[in-house]
């Protein structure tokens, strides 16, 4: 419960720091709302999967993460540069937002690949976003220094409890109209992008000078 | 109705000058009260939030500012206390020692150490909320740490 | 046969210089008032010199829009000069008061940074739900402070809208010079998909800003803070964060627009000409073109500085909603189809003067202060050695 209660009252800047992911995705799809939430699910799993990640680490570390070493500097900055390529390519694969048309056959394969788990992975890689609530989180489980299942719970309760915040984002749907719109989303998609690459590589620079 | 429209953009265009001249006659003016009527403010993750507390020292003073947790739409789990010494002429002491008691429970919660020769500064926690220092600023005549805290209302 | 070749050559008649020096009257009033401030003149000679030179300036600029019926051309000559003159005086006044380009920490958190427009629509989310400025300036005080950069921003709106970028913002002019270089543009093409990029980047940095409550355009892409102000290199963020402002501002502002002719950084990154774009709906002026005139040449979409031109809003008479209101496709049109239009009225009435005046003056008097202390500053260098006052 109070797993769910510290997800519950810092939900919110969970959605500050998932908005701009999800926001665009959404809107880049031009799909309804009905489709947008089943895409909201698929990337609520892979943020759940992520978070239990963190209870195992939780429990298995048995203290505060975040100790600013190089290990740990390279455990968060390649989670962000795979999450940076992801949203990269996303963005940029579709023909409204192509950067080159890539006469090869396999980029051409890579473009036409459009896999139906991406917002799976997307949540995933948030999940593994060091956002302050996380923090929290993980300093409550180590202080607490409860068993592997203690540590899941808390953590599966309060990916409940942020959750909650994401629920409303999938009826962005209904602004779906027309090629514009999903041309900006794209766009932005890749802009995001280069901000998760550039926090990726600000992160492995950090490794580098520790070790 | 068209007529009506074409008035109505006539006018419109037409005191597109005059607006020219009181934006920039009345900016000032009208800055102050935009600030009034808003209640704007700068956020204080820059400006450090207001301060609550003048200790002075001989040569010197302490300004203590509030606690900043703000976030958008609530408070936020991790925040900081700002605190600034100046000197009233001349430099800072070599050494300085400040006790803070910035949720105002009548206990000490940090005790903050800092020597201008070496430029460093040594925090001694007396409270689980504390989270480190930054030092924001530092010139002969003035020192700027912002202490990091966890909020205990969350 | 050229569309031009039949264009009778006109003599301008007496009449015309007349009813020039006229329409001029008002406008060498109206700046004189707003130049001075209503403070009177400068009293050193220096100052006085630099006033007398731009109030020239400016309105020989306005006569000859008058005159010859051009507008972009002459806006230009100021809008540039604007923009040059800005980053002498704002890199002067830093070294005056900082003794450096460098943006300290120290300058961050006691609220010394001069607010620029840039940051609006980052700021607007924040201050209405937690009516605090996520900038690191000040509100009331100083050079650029932030209640009196919004007040002139909400008036650049209803007076400009979007036409801000090319009649008020200091940063433009800077690439609009730099895209009038070359007579004729590379073979370099842009695909117009890249138009919707300033408004996804309007999108990334509204969310992040909310997010982290910071402004993150300026902490991470802003292009002109390679000749603005910048944080010292002292660690590896610092230098990447400073490798990719110089590389947006050289890509961006020199090397594309000279290539192709175009405002590339207003066009197709900067998101706060998104932004104004959407605040354009409360303009009164546009840009209209005539489908009865029109002959289909495609002048106008090869010379818009800001992609805001394509063959699809030609045939709805009409540019894209990121037209800057330059007057450049209305300069080179050969059959006179384009022309300033006010919203509302009848789409064959020609509404130029009813634009002309304001945005002029706008330009004129947001401009002014700037020019005459840059024109101080340099004849200070000319006749002391050193640009910094005192």
């Amino acid at each position: 419960m109070k797993g769910f209660l510290l997800g519950l009252s810092n939900g919110v800047v969970c959605l500050t720091y998932c908005a701009p992911v999800l926001v665009p995705y959404f809107l880049s799809d031009g799909k309804n709302a009905g489709h947008n939430y089943k895409e909201l699910f698929k990337f609520l799993a892979g943020r759940l999967s992520g978070y239990l990640l963190f209870g195992i680490l939780a429990w298995r570390a048995g203290r505060f993460l975040p100790q600013n070493t190089s290990g740990e500097s390279v455990f968060f900055g390649v989670p962000y540069l795979i999450f940076a390529g992801l949203l990269l390519w996303y963005g940029f694969r579709n023909k409204e937002t192509r950067l080159c048309m890539g006469k090869s056959l396999w980029f051409q394969k890579l473009n036409q690949w459009s896999p139906q788990w991406i917002a799976f992975f997307f949540g995933l890689l948030t999940g593994l976003n060091l956002c302050p609530p996380l923090l929290l989180a993980f300093t409550d489980v180590t202080l607490s220094g409860g068993d592997l299942w203690h540590s899941l719970w808390f953590f599966f309760s309060f990916f409940a409890g942020t959750a909650v915040y994401l629920l409303p984002l999938p009826v962005l749907g209904i602004f779906n109209q027309g090629v514009t719109l999903k041309t900006i989303a794209r766009f932005a998609m890749g802009v995001t992008g280069l901000y998760y690459g550039f926090l990726g590589l600000i992160y492995l620079i950090r490794g580098v000078q520790l070790r | 109705m068209s007529w009506i429209k074409t008035i109505l953009g006539y006018t419109w265009a037409v005191l597109m000058l005059p607006l020219v001249l009181v934006t920039f006659v009345g900016m000032n003016g009208m800055a102050e009260k935009l600030v009034v009527i808003t209640g704007l403010s700068i956020s204080p993750w820059f400006s450090g939030g207001e301060v609550i507390e003048t200790i002075n020292h001989p040569g010197y003073q302490t300004l203590v500012h509030r606690p900043v947790f703000e976030g958008l739409f609530c408070e936020r789990q991790t925040g900081f206390i700002q605190i600034r010494w100046q000197a009233a002429t001349g430099s800072l002491p070599a050494r300085i020692q400040e006790e803070i008691d910035y949720n105002r429970d009548g206990t000490v919660d940090f005790l903050i150490k800092f020597n201008r020769n070496s430029g460093k500064v040594n925090l001694v926690q007396r409270n689980n909320s504390i989270r480190g220092h930054e030092i924001l600023y530092q010139n002969h005549s003035e020192l700027a740490i912002r202490v990091k805290l966890l909020n205990s209302n969350q | 046969m050229s569309v031009l070749a039949d264009k009778p050559v006109t003599i301008r008649p007496i009449k015309n210089f007349i009813k020039s020096v006229l329409l001029t009257l008002p406008m060498l009033l109206l700046t004189l008032v707003l130049l001075t401030g209503g403070a009177g003149f400068p009293t050193d000679v220096l100052g006085l010199i630099s006033f007398a030179i731009n109030y020239l300036l400016v309105n020989s600029l306005f006569f000859m829009m008058i005159y010859t019926g051009r507008t972009d051309s002459y806006r230009a000559v100021l809008f540039v000069f604007f923009a040059v003159c800005f980053i002498i005086f704002f890199i002067g006044n830093l070294l005056e008061v900082r003794g450096s380009m460098l943006l300290s920490r120290e300058n961050l958190f006691k609220g010394e940074t001069p607010f620029c427009h840039m940051v609006i629509p980052m700021a607007i989310i924040p201050a209405v739900l937690t009516r605090t400025i996520i900038f690191p300036g000040s509100l009331l005080n100083g050079f650029a402070a932030v209640a009196t950069m919004l007040i002139i921003w909400f008036g650049a709106s209803l007076i400009l809208g979007r036409g801000f970028c090319s009649w008020g913002c200091f940063y433009g002019g800077l690439e609009d010079g730099i895209s009038r270089l070359r007579r004729k543009p590379s073979r370099l093409k842009i695909d117009l998909k890249w138009r919707y990029l300033p408004f996804a980047v309007l999108l990334f940095i509204v969310l992040t800003s909310a997010a982290t409550l910071s402004p993150t355009y300026c902490a991470w892409l802003c292009p002109f803070k390679a000749v603005t102000e910048f944080e010292p290199l002292s660690s590896w963020p610092a230098l990447i964060f400073t490798v990719v402002f110089f590389s947006l501002f050289l890509g961006l502002v020199i090397i594309l627009p000279f290539l192709t002719r175009r405002r590339t950084q207003c066009g197709l990154f900067c998101p706060f000409g998104a932004f104004q774009s959407l605040t354009n709906k409360i303009c009164s002026s546009e840009v209209r073109i005539d489908p009865g005139r029109c002959i289909n040449c495609g002048r106008c979409i090869e010379v818009c500085p800001t992609f805001s031109m394509d063959r699809d809003s030609l045939a709805k008479g009409k540019t894209t909603i990121t037209c800057c209101k330059c007057g450049k496709c209305i300069d080179h049109c050969p059959r006179k189809a384009i022309y300033y239009h006010t919203k509302g009225t009848p789409l064959h009435h020609k509404t130029r003067l009813l634009f002309l005046y304001p945005a002029f003056l706008f330009l004129a008097t947001f401009s002014g202060g700037i020019i005459q202390k840059a024109i101080h500053r340099v004849l200070l260098l000319v006749t002391t050695g050193s640009m910094l006052i005192g």
